[in-house]
């Protein structure tokens, strides 16, 4: 679950989306014409590809690709079921897969239309959000953990922070931010507590919420799209991050640093789907094969640093993200990471804590 | 034959006439339709929609359910949501008072100190920033702010070893508002002090006033329309905004907009949000009626 960071990067980013709005707005009654059609509109994270993967899709397919962003799995339901019927592509974590499935909102896949998909490691074929891939195509996968900067531990292997305790550090006030998401932030919270990250006990997430409201004068900034940024210059100096994010700030500066924390962190998978309503499915089709081929899955995971499910894939990734053990943690830490789920309607009260957290 | 001649030239002047009074009539209605159409759908329909919406509530699945309850608004006024209308109470008035303070100073020097033929290339400067994406603007402020920014880092060489973080502080929202505002605030106020006669002003000091009673007796009152039109455009647009306090305070706190905004793009509980936007609808509606009525002695 990458975000958007403040480069050239992002900022055509943003040009693009700016003008995919102009095209969308442009495309919203086109009826379906026989003709093949020559666009797709991709509804995505910031950041989320290598920055050649859309011109090279376009030059080989002839098609013109848009591509949009959101910051959090809550905006693209949000947006989905008020009725944005222009997507073709999204790509939702996996507890989001099972609510936008509840809603009939994703449609079912052809394999056939999806030969690379034989290339997806097995124990990835089959997961409990989505029983044999029937609606998704698993694109990355990693954890929400911790991110530090080293310095402020004065480079001691000793002192780093092992768990969550790390976020009520007073050393380290207002200079450490926490994710603008309630399933990870609060669910943080729970596990620091021992509970689950899906809990469904009002109490534990209430108490949950109060040590958030307690620990909140120590936040800089709760943000999704600002980590990368905000790790890399420095300013953060502990952070509540997606991993990939974490190892695209390390890029541009060596003292940041990534650890699971002993209680054990979330761990998701982003999923390519195609919405019932998609308007270019055909085209859907061929990005969805597209990003399968092992050498774009992997230029993909060099860049963004995401942990791939491609099998073929992985023997072209640098050889030491692959060996580093928390971005492809080995079983015993896996076992104690927990997965965000669907929790139905529970997410209100999710959702109500979080409001009267900011509100507080 | 007269009275006959004259009979029929009265039925004519009275066909004349009720031919001019229909004809006027259609005119007129035909004019006001683009307005009254634009009004219509742009307003009209979506006010309404607004307030069918604020009395629904939502499914499991999130979906509105249409209805009568007054939940979402017991709800508002019940729940920890009254202090996000309070706060963004509280930064629309400071950002309003910095901007009018700043905004009378800046407009009086543009008006009276820089001469005609430089005025029109100053307010081209003025402006300039607004020709650049607003989202642009905020992240330059970031890159001044941040911990390790132009702003911290400049003071460093100079010798203060504190690392100044004003990012993600209420004062870098309150700076960002009064940055994005104060263009709204100066240039009605230029428009009403440059047509100030500064004979007045003469005539007000040759008979005895202080340049402070000057100021407040002939200045202010003949600028009010100005001060009026600066106010209203400062304070509804920063009552709402919801970018800056994100951008620039970190999406630490909850102001108004950010809970509506939250309610439709987040939450999805449409039924809430609507309440919410009705609410602040209701309480701008009042604040400028009041500020028109009493606020500068009846305008």
């Amino acid at each position: 679950m990458p975000t958007d960071q403040l480069s050239r990067r992002q900022f055509i980013a943003s040009a693009i989306t700016a003008c995919s709005t102009f095209s969308l707005a442009g495309c919203t009654n086109t009826p379906m014409t026989t003709q093949p059609s020559t666009q797709l509109n991709i509804f995505s994270w910031a950041d989320y590809l290598f920055p050649d993967a859309i011109a090279q899709f376009e030059q080989r397919y002839g098609i013109h690709v848009n591509y949009d962003t959101y910051a959090s799995n809550e905006s693209l339901l949000a947006k989905l079921q008020a009725g944005a019927s222009n997507y073709d592509v999204i790509v939702p974590t996996s507890y989001m897969v099972i609510t936008l499935n509840k809603l009939g909102l994703l449609s079912r896949l052809d394999k056939a239309k999806l030969p690379n998909f034989k290339y997806v490691l097995p124990r990835f074929q089959n997961p409990t959000f989505d029983p044999h891939c029937e609606h998704t195509v698993p694109y990355t996968w990693g954890t929400t953990g911790i991110a530090f900067n080293a310095k402020a531990f004065s480079n001691d292997e000793k002192q780093f922070p092992k768990d969550w305790d790390v976020f009520w550090d007073k050393n380290l006030a207002l200079r450490m931010t926490l994710l603008d998401d309630a399933r990870e932030t609060l669910g943080m919270a729970l596990k620091r507590r021992g509970h689950s990250y899906n809990s469904l006990d009002k109490t534990q997430i209430q108490d949950a919420c109060n040590d958030l409201k307690q620990q909140k004068p120590l936040v800089m900034s709760y943000t999704s799209d600002q980590v990368i940024i905000q790790l890399a210059s420095g300013d953060s100096l502990a952070s509540l991050a997606y991993s990939g994010d974490v190892y695209q700030a390390i890029r541009d500066n060596k003292d940041v640093r990534y650890r699971i924390p002993e209680s054990g962190a979330s761990i998701w998978s982003d999923n390519l789907c195609i919405p019932e309503s998609a308007p270019h499915k055909e085209n859907a089709y061929k990005w969805l094969n597209f990003m399968m081929e092992p050498e774009i899955a992997a230029a993909c995971a060099n860049y963004t640093r995401y942990a791939t499910p491609n099998e073929k894939a992985q023997k072209l990734i640098e050889p030491e993200l692959l060996t580093d053990k928390n971005l492809y943690p080995p079983e015993n830490i896996l076992a104690k990471c927990e997965e965000i789920g669907d929790i139905g309607s529970m997410i209100f009260f999710y959702d109500q804590m979080w409001t009267e957290l900011k509100c507080s | 034959m007269q009275p006959k001649e004259e009979a029929k030239q009265n039925s004519l002047s009275a066909v004349r006439q009720s031919a001019d009074k229909p004809a006027r009539l259609p005119i007129g209605a035909l004019v006001c339709l683009p307005a009254g159409l634009w009004l219509a759908i742009f307003m009209i329909l979506p006010l309404t929609i607004l307030l069918v919406f604020s009395f629904g509530s939502r499914d499991p699945s999130g979906k509105l359910v249409l209805g009568f309850t007054l939940e979402n608004y017991v709800r508002f006024f019940a729940g920890p949501y009254l202090s996000s209308l309070g706060r963004s109470i509280g930064l629309a008035s400071s950002t309003t008072a910095i901007c009018l303070v700043i905004g009378f100073a800046t407009a009086s020097w543009l008006a009276f100190s820089v001469p005609k033929s430089k005025q029109n290339a100053y307010l081209t400067l003025l402006v300039a920033p607004l020709w650049t994406s607003f989202l642009l603007r905020m992240y330059a402020w970031i890159t001044i702010l941040r911990p390790n920014g132009i702003l911290s880092s400049t003071l460093t060489s100079f010798g203060f070893d504190q690392t100044l973080s004003i990012l993600y502080t209420p004062l870098a929202v309150l700076l960002g508002m009064v940055y994005n505002y104060l263009p709204y605030m100066i240039l009605p106020l230029y428009a009403a002090l440059e047509k100030l006669d500064t004979r007045l002003l003469e005539a007000s000091a040759d008979l005895g006033a202080t340049p402070w009673r000057s100021f407040a007796q002939v200045t202010v009152p003949l600028t009010a329309r100005g001060i009026v039109a600066g106010v209203i455009m400062v304070f509804v647009p920063a009552l709402g905004d919801y970018v800056t306090p994100d951008l620039l305070g970190g999406a630490k706190t909850m102001f108004i907009g950010n809970l509506i905004q939250n309610q439709f793009l987040v939450v999805r509980d449409w039924a809430f949000g609507s309440a919410v936007s009705t609410i602040m609808i209701i309480i701008v509606a009042f604040a400028v009626w009041i500020y028109l009525k009493y606020g500068e002695g009846g305008v």
